[in-house]
C-alpha cells in the first residue's frame, strides 16, 4: 500500500471514533460509550454502535422522529 | 527463551491462510498438501480447529524415531528433525497422536512444523489472532486472562444488576 | 505456477475429456478467471442458442492469483449464456473450491452438450472424470456436499447445484459450502440443464510462487493495511449487513417492491441484532475480513447472512423480523437459489398481488400481503421446487411477466431482464447508471460506485479515479448529481473486471472503501506470485478488452441501447421516504440520457452502445471470434 506520512497517520487515528452524519455528512467524534449523538451541525440525532471500544457506527436513526 | 504456539480455536476463522503460507515459506509454493498446519473442518456444524505439532515435551515421535532423527530443542522449546539422518520410515507419523508428523508426497520425506525457527508464519498471517506464539511461561496467563476477560464482563452484570 | 494451470473441456453428450494448456498470449490479453471465460463463451457459443440446450457452455473458474499469496485468492468465477435474460451470464463466489481446483491442475473447466443421467464431475490432481450422480439427484445444496464428502473424504471441495438448479429455476445458484453461493443469471439451472450436479475437486498439487519471500512480505503488507481500515473492522464485525446502518437510514433501499425507499421502525432487522444468534464468523480461502456469521437459528446451523438477505426477507417484502432474514437465508441457499432475484420476485408478486393483478386465483390462496414472514418463507419453497405460483415466479421477470401479462412487468424493478438488488438508485444517478449498464442485467457488482455514498472530498475522488488511466472532467461529492459520474461507472467496471480476472474477493478492492486494493496491487500481486509482468496500466487495459468481449457478446445476442435503460418507475414516480435531502427524488430523462451518451463515448462505443471498429482495433479485439483455445 501507498506509505503514509507521520501526519497522515495521526489524521488516520484522529478519525477513530468518528462518524459521518448522514444528513449532513458532517464527520463528527462520538463521546466513548456514547449510544446516540445530536448532530452538530444539522441537529439529527443518531443511535450509534460499537464495532469495538475505539471504533463507532450509525446503528440508525431515531425511528419516532422519522417522518413517514 | 521458550516460546509455544498457542491455538484459540474459537478465534478460527476457518481461512486455511496458515496452510498456504506455511508451504511457501518452507517449500516456495501454495500447497496445503505440503503444510505442517492443517485446519480441520466440520462444515456442516461451522466448526474448525488448527491442527499442528504441539512440540510435546515427551514426545512420541522422538521415542519412536530408530535413527534418533528427531530430538528436543530445549532452546527453543521445539522437536526438530535432522533430514541427514532421517530414512523416511513414517513411524512418527504412527506414532504422533495429533497428526503432527506429515508426508510430503512430492520431496518424498516427513514433514514437521519448525516453528519458521522462532518466526512463524502462520501466526504472523493469523490476523484473527487464533494462533498466537507467546511465552511458554507465560502461556497459561494468556488463558486466564481471556477467561478472566469473560467472568468480568459477567460480574459486570451482576454487580450492574 | 499459477501460469501452467489448464482447460479442462468435457462433453457431456459423447463423454470425451480434452485437456488443454492456456496459451501465455491470452493470458496477457485476457489474465484469466471471468475474462478468460468470457473470451471462450464468447469463442464457443453461437448467438440464439437456447441457455437450457446442449449448446450452451458452462464453465467454471478460477482467477490467475487463486491459491496463490493475494490477499484472498478465493473467488470462484461461473458463465455461460445466462437463461434468465439471454445475455451474458456470469456469476462469482467466495469459498474453496477454486483454490482446490487450482491445486488440482486446472483453472478453467468447460462444459459441453448434455448428459443424460445425472453426474457429478471428478477433478483430481490433472484427471477429470464423468461420475454417476444419480444418488444425488433431488439432494440440498448441503445434503450433496455432505454425502460426496463422505464419500471422497472431507477434504474435497464441492461445487453443485440444489432442487432448484434441478428444477431449471432461471434463476438457481450454484453453491461451495453452506453459504457460498454464485447465484445471479441463473446458472444452476444451466448445469441442471446439463444434468450436472456437482463438480468435485481436490488437488495436491504446487503452485509455484515466483519469489515467494517477496510475495510474503508483500502480501503481509497489503494484508496488514487492510485489516486496519474501518471497512475491515466494521465489515469483520457485521458482514455486509452494516450496509444497512447506511441505506436504510437514509432512504435509499428498495421497499415493497418499488413503493417505498426505507423500511420503517427497522430497527428489529439492525445489524447488530446477529450478536444474538452468532457464535463466531468465518472467512473464505486466505481471507483476513471473514464478513460471514455462523448462527443457529430454529436449531439450523447456517452463514451469513448478508445485506441482500436483509433486502429480500426485510425491506422488500415488508417484513421487520431478523429470524425471518435469518430463515430465508438459510432457505435460499439449501435448495439452491438467487437470494437476490428470489426476493425480487417475490416483491414484486406481492405489489401484483396487493394492486389485483394477482389473485387468490393465481396464488392458491397464498395470501401475498406484505409483511406475512410465513407466507414469505412458504413462497421460497414453491419457487425452488416450482409448485403453484411458485412455477410462474421461477422463470424469472420477463417470462413472468409474459405469463401474468396485465402490464405486470412494468411493476418490475429490473434490467435486460434481471432484478435489480433491494436498493433504490433514485437519488443516486451515479448508481443507477451502473445498473442500468451492467453487462449482466440490472446489478450491483459489475460497476457500482459504493463510495460514492460517503460524500468523499474531490480530492480523494480523483485519487481515486485519475489512476491509473485520467479523466478530463470534474468529479462532485453529491450523490445526488450527475457530473462525472459516468467515469466513476467505468472505472469501477475495470476495477471489479480486473479483480474477477485475477480471483480475488472485491471486497479487498476499492469498492466499499477507497483504501483498498487498485490497479497497481493487482500489478504487484502478478509479479511476486506469477511472474506475469503487467504494468497498472496494462490490467486496465485487460480489463477493459474483458469487458468489451462481453458487451459484444450482448450485443450479437440482439442487446442495445434500449437495454440499457431503466424502469419508468424511476423517473415517474418520486421516493415517498428517508432523509429530506433524498426525498421526493427522480431520475431526470434527458440528464440520464446525457450520462449514456458520455459512457458511451468514454468507452470509444457509438451512439447505440456498440464498441467502434477503431476501438476494438485498440483493444485488440478485432478478430474475434479468434479460436485460439
Amino acid at each position: 500500500m501507498v506509505k503514509k506520512s507521520v501526519s497522515d497517520k495521526q489524521k488516520a487515528s484522529n478519525r477513530i471514533g468518528e462518524v459521518r452524519c448522514l444528513n449532513c455528512f458532517h464527520r463528527y467524534k462520538v463521546p466513548p460509550k456514547a449510544d446516540k449523538f445530536v448532530c452538530p451541525e444539522c441537529g439529527w440525532e443518531w443511535r450509534v454502535s460499537w464495532v469495538n471500544p475505539k471504533l463507532a457506527k450509525v446503528r440508525g436513526p431515531m425511528w419516532d422522529k422519522m417522518k413517514s | 527463551m521458550q516460546k509455544v504456539i498457542l491455538v484459540d480455536q474459537d478465534k478460527c476463522t476457518g481461512c486455511r491462510l496458515c496452510e498456504m503460507v506455511c508451504s511457501v515459506k518452507h517449500e516456495g509454493v501454495s500447497n496445503p498438501s505440503r503444510a505442517s498446519i492443517n485446519i480441520i473442518k466440520w462444515f456442516m456444524e461451522g466448526y474448525h480447529m488448527p491442527m499442528i505439532c504441539q512440540q510435546c515435551m515427551d514426545a512420541p515421535c522422538v521415542a519412536v524415531c530408530p535413527k534418533n532423527a528427531l530430538s528436543r530443542d530445549e532452546e527453543l522449546g521445539r522437536v526438530t528433525l535432522d533430514y541427514d539422518l532421517c530414512i523416511g520410515c513414517k513411524m512418527c507419523v504412527t506414532a504422533c497422536p495429533f497428526g503432527g508428523m506429515g508426508i510430503d508426497t512430492m520431496a518424498n520425506k516427513v514433514i514437521k512444523c519448525d516453528m519458521c525457527d522462532g518466526d512463524p508464519q502462520c501466526v504472523r498471517f493469523c490476523f484473527p489472532g487464533a494462533l498466537e506464539f507467546v511465552d511458554a511461561n507465560a502461556a497459561n496467563l494468556r488463558k486466564k486472562r481471556e477467561a478472566a476477560s469473560k467472568l468480568a464482563e459477567l460480574m459486570s452484570k451482576v454487580v450492574a444488576a | 505456477m499459477s501460469l501452467n494451470r489448464k482447460l479442462g473441456i468435457v462433453d457431456l453428450s459423447t463423454g470425451e475429456i480434452e485437456i488443454k494448456p492456456i496459451p501465455i498470449e491470452l493470458r496477457k490479453k485476457f489474465i484469466g478467471g471471468r475474462g478468460l471465460d468470457m473470451y471462450l463463451l464468447y469463442n464457443h457459443t453461437e448467438p440464439g442458442i437456447d441457455a437450457l440446450g446442449p449448446d450452451n457452455v458452462a464453465l467454471i473458474s478460477a482467477g490467475l492469483l487463486s491459491a496463490t499469496l493475494s490477499s484472498a485468492s478465493a473467488r470462484t468465477h461461473v458463465a455461460a449464456k445466462s437463461p434468465l435474460t439471454g445475455a451474458v451470464g456470469s456469476t462469482n463466489m467466495g469459498g474453496f473450491f477454486a483454490p482446490e481446483m487450482t491445486w488440482a491442475g486446472f483453472h478453467h473447466l468447460m462444459l459441453k452438450g448434455q448428459a443424460e443421467e445425472p453426474v457429478y464431475i471428478w477433478v483430481n490432481d490433472g484427471k477429470i472424470e464423468i461420475r454417476d450422480a444419480s444418488h444425488l439427484w433431488g439432494l440440498s445444496t448441503r445434503d450433496t456436499q455432505n454425502t460426496l464428502q463422505q464419500e471422497l473424504g472431507t477434504e474435497v471441495q464441492v461445487l453443485c447445484i440444489g432442487p432448484a438448479g434441478e428444477n431449471l429455476v432461471r434463476y438457481a445458484n450454484v453453491m461451495n459450502g453452506i453459504k457460498n453461493a454464485g447465484g445471479r443469471s441463473g446458472l444452476g439451472a444451466v448445469l441442471g440443464s446439463k444434468k450436472v450436479k456437482a463438480v468435485v475437486a481436490r488437488g495436491t498439487m504446487d503452485v509455484e510462487i515466483r519469489y515467494p519471500e517477496e510475495a510474503l512480505e508483500y502480501d503481509y503488507e497489503v494484508m496488514k493495511h487492510i485489516s486496519g481500515t474501518k471497512f475491515a473492522q466494521i465489515m469483520g464485525k457485521y458482514g455486509t449487513m452494516f450496509i444497512q446502518s447506511v441505506t436504510n437510514s437514509t432512504g435509499l433501499v428498495r421497499t415493497q417492491n418499488f413503493q417505498y425507499n426505507q423500511l420503517l421502525d427497522a430497527e428489529p432487522i439492525e445489524c447488530e441484532h446477529i450478536e444474538d444468534y452468532t457464535f463466531g464468523t468465518v472467512g473464505c480461502f486466505g481471507c483476513i475480513i471473514h464478513c460471514r456469521h455462523r448462527y443457529i437459528v430454529d436449531g439450523i446451523y447456517d452463514e451469513g447472512p448478508e445485506y441482500t438477505a436483509q433486502g429480500a426477507f426485510g425491506w422488500e417484502v415488508g417484513c421487520n423480523n431478523f429470524e425471518t432474514v435469518l430463515m430465508g437465508n438459510h432457505l435460499v441457499n439449501h435448495w439452491g437459489l438467487d437470494i437476490l432475484e428470489t426476493g425480487s420476485m417475490m416483491a414484486w408478486a406481492m405489489e401484483l398481488y396487493e394492486k389485483g393483478i394477482l389473485t387468490d386465483e393465481d396464488t392458491g390462496g397464498l395470501k401475498l400481503e406484505w409483511g406475512n414472514d410465513e407466507v414469505v418463507l412458504e413462497l421460497i419453497r414453491q419457487i425452488a421446487f416450482r409448485e403453484g405460483i411458485g412455477d410462474i415466479l421461477a422463470e424469472g421477470p420477463k417470462r413472468a411477466a409474459a405469463r401474468i401479462g396485465k402490464d405486470s412487468l412494468k411493476y418490475n424493478i429490473q434490467v435486460k431482464g434481471m432484478s435489480n438488488l433491494h436498493s433504490d438508485e433514485r437519488p443516486t444517478p451515479a448508481l443507477a447508471l451502473g445498473i442500468a449498464t451492467g453487462t449482466r442485467g440490472s446489478d450491483h457488482l459489475r460497476s457500482r460506485p459504493a463510495i460514492d455514498l460517503y460524500h468523499l472530498p474531490v480530492p480523494v475522488l480523483e485519487k481515486v479515479y485519475n489512476n491509473p488511466v485520467e479523466y478530463k472532467g470534474t468529479f462532485t461529492s453529491d450523490y445526488r448529481d450527475y457530473e462525472g459520474k459516468p467515469w466513476q461507472v467505468l472505472w469501477q467496471e475495470m476495477m471489479y473486471m480486473a479483480i474477477d480476472c485475477v480471483g480475488v474477493c472485491k471486497y479487498h478492492c476499492t469498492f466499499l472503501s477507497p483504501n483498498l486494493m487498485k490497479f497497481e496491487h493487482i500489478s504487484k500481486f502478478l509479479h511476486y506470485n506469477t511472474g506475469l509482468e503487467l504494468s497498472p496500466r496494462e490490467v486496465w487495459e485487460v480489463a477493459e478488452r474483458c469487458y468489451n468481449i462481453e458487451r459484444m457478446f450482448n450485443i450479437r445476442e440482439g442487446f442495445s441501447r434500449k437495454d440499457d435503460w431503466l424502469s419508468d418507475r424511476y423517473f415517474d414516480e418520486p421516493t415517498k421516504r428517508g432523509l429530506e435531502i433524498v426525498r421526493g427524488r427522480t431520475l431526470d430523462r434527458d440528464k440520464f440520457n446525457g450520462m449514456l451518451d458520455e459512457y458511451y463515448e468514454l468507452h470509444g462505443w457509438d451512439e447505440s452502445g456498440v464498441p467502434t471498429q477503431e476501438t476494438l482495433e485498440r483493444i485488440g479485439l478485432d478478430q474475434e471470434p479468434s479460436h485460439l483455445l
